[in-house]
């Protein structure tokens, strides 16, 4: 999990993949679910997705467009849409990762319509 | 496997408060003992507390302060489905004849750690449940049509009832418009499509067949259990229209029971948010896939009464208390001591339960 989260600094997106099974594990972690093997090699994602449903964000009284990706290799997550007229969302359009990391302790990924 | 009741319950005004976790959880312990005649500490197997709080050994430290000495003594955290979970340990512990008397104790404070749901980094900075609900709100009305009017019934409905009900944390009248105009959060979630996180606690006894003569004559019997969960992440939540934890814990209890959704007359379900009192009229059987928002405007003339004491938009959320006051609400419906908001003639009651944006759940029968 380390090695996730030092990448993400670096702004990469990686993830655990198993050697035995050959299984991409998401959310990443040391043990693979599907067989139980600690034999895992970090991998970077794909950036490329699609936009499964998204909407605006007024909590911290920043307005932010946000949604949820599927990602090509069947890796979902929530973050931040950087589109400059909404009007070109809809649900399904493709969306690619521009950018990724950790601030104040939280991740964030941010994605922006290709 | 004996047959296991709930027998009573005590409660909290829900609120928020300068008092300590213990104080508030201790007091409708103290309730509790009230509540049941000829009950003392001595008959008390196992104390099982249910909260999500940082606090160390309260199992253990609540006994020694209401003056019990259990043979069992630990706590339960499942997120909001906490005391639904340790309702069901108390089942077990008695159902396998280990115990027969066993204290089910949920308590939170509005600051409990399990607000913010920071664990799950596929949710990056979007870790308020308020967006969860969004995406499940808005996949609701982009597939079946479903409307913020809709939506906002359930939370008028709920505030309405928690007018009723004196240890709610609202007791305001609201109208569809002021849900539609009230803040909004995450869109189309405003402030009054959302439960508060609060302070509360809530106790049960439950005995078993064996005892349960010795404490009441309106035991209420545990039918039907189904537990499930499908992931933790909300990445791995495949769909957002539907909560499967929620169709596979239903099923297993209705299993369980032998019974049909359609003879249960009282129902708790968690609503978090408005989105999830609807998904769970569908979810739960009451209602065809897709027609829980036409649900919500009917429900006044159907034949099931959803959240009689507010559910947790009007009650107020204290999570580790939550599903401990759902089963309270149910028993004392059952046992018609429910007041001024007494439903007549129940006879068949069901608590339903989640947690982190449904990836698990528990749906609970009871009967009397």
């Amino acid at each position: 999990m380390d090695s996730f989260t030092e990448s993400l600094k670096i702004g990469k997106l990686t993830t655990s993949k198993c050697s035995s099974c050959k299984k991409l594990i998401w959310p990443p972690s040391n043990i693979c679910p599907n067989c139980h093997s600690d034999d895992i090699e970090w991998i970077i994602i794909n950036p490329n997705g699609k936009l499964l449903e998204f909407s605006e964000t007024l909590i911290d009284n920043n307005p932010k467009i946000f949604g949820m990706v599927k990602l090509n290799e069947n890796i979902c997550l929530l973050g931040r849409i950087i589109c400059h007229h909404n009007n070109e969302l809809k649900k399904g359009i493709n969306v690619k990762l521009i950018k990724c990391g950790i601030e104040n302790n939280n991740v964030y990924y941010e994605f922006q319509p290709k | 496997m004996q047959r296991v009741a709930v027998v009573s319950y005590g409660l909290t005004k829900f609120r928020r408060s300068n008092d300590s976790l213990y104080l508030i959880a201790a007091e409708s312990m103290r309730d509790l003992f009230k509540n049941v005649n000829g009950f003392s500490q001595d008959y008390v197997d196992a104390v099982l507390v249910s909260t999500c709080d940082n606090a160390q050994y309260t199992a253990s430290i609540l006994s020694e302060m209401l003056g019990i000495k259990p043979k069992i003594a630990h706590r339960i955290e499942n997120m909001c489905n906490s005391g639904s979970n340790a309702l069901i340990s108390a089942y077990s512990y008695i159902a396998s004849g280990l115990c027969d008397i066993v204290m089910v104790v949920g308590v939170e404070k509005a600051d409990s750690p399990s607000v913010k749901l920071e664990w799950d980094l596929t949710r990056g900075q979007f870790t308020h449940p308020a967006h969860w609900a969004a995406m499940f709100s808005k996949a609701h009305m982009n597939e079946y049509g479903t409307t913020e009017e809709q939506m906002a019934m359930v939370s008028v409905k709920n505030h309405k009832n928690a007018m009723m009900n004196p240890m709610a944390y609202f007791h305001t009248k609201i109208s569809i418009n002021d849900v539609l105009r009230s803040k909004p959060i995450v869109k189309p979630v405003k402030l009054y499509d959302c439960s508060m996180p609060c302070d509360g606690a809530a106790s049960l006894l439950l005995v078993s067949e064996k005892r349960v003569k010795e404490f009441t004559d309106q035991p209420v019997w545990i039918t039907g259990i189904g537990q499930k969960t499908t992931c933790a992440s909300f990445s791995n939540v495949k769909e957002l229209t539907k909560m499967d934890s929620t169709i596979l814990a239903a099923r297993d209890a209705y299993t369980m029971a032998k019974i049909e959704p359609k003879i249960i007359d009282i129902v708790e379900v968690h609503d978090a948010f408005t989105i999830c009192e609807i998904l769970a009229y569908e979810d739960l059987g009451f209602v065809d896939k897709g027609k829980g928002g036409r649900f919500a405007e009917s429900i006044d003339n159907e034949n099931i009464n959803v959240n009689t004491r507010g559910g947790l938009i009007g009650t107020g959320h204290p999570i580790g208390a939550t599903g401990v006051a759902q089963a309270a609400e149910v028993v004392m419906q059952l046992q018609n001591k429910a007041g001024n908001r007494q439903i007549k003639n129940c006879k068949n009651g069901l608590v339903h339960n989640m947690s982190a944006a449904a990836t698990s759940a528990t749906v609970v029968t009871m009967g009397v």
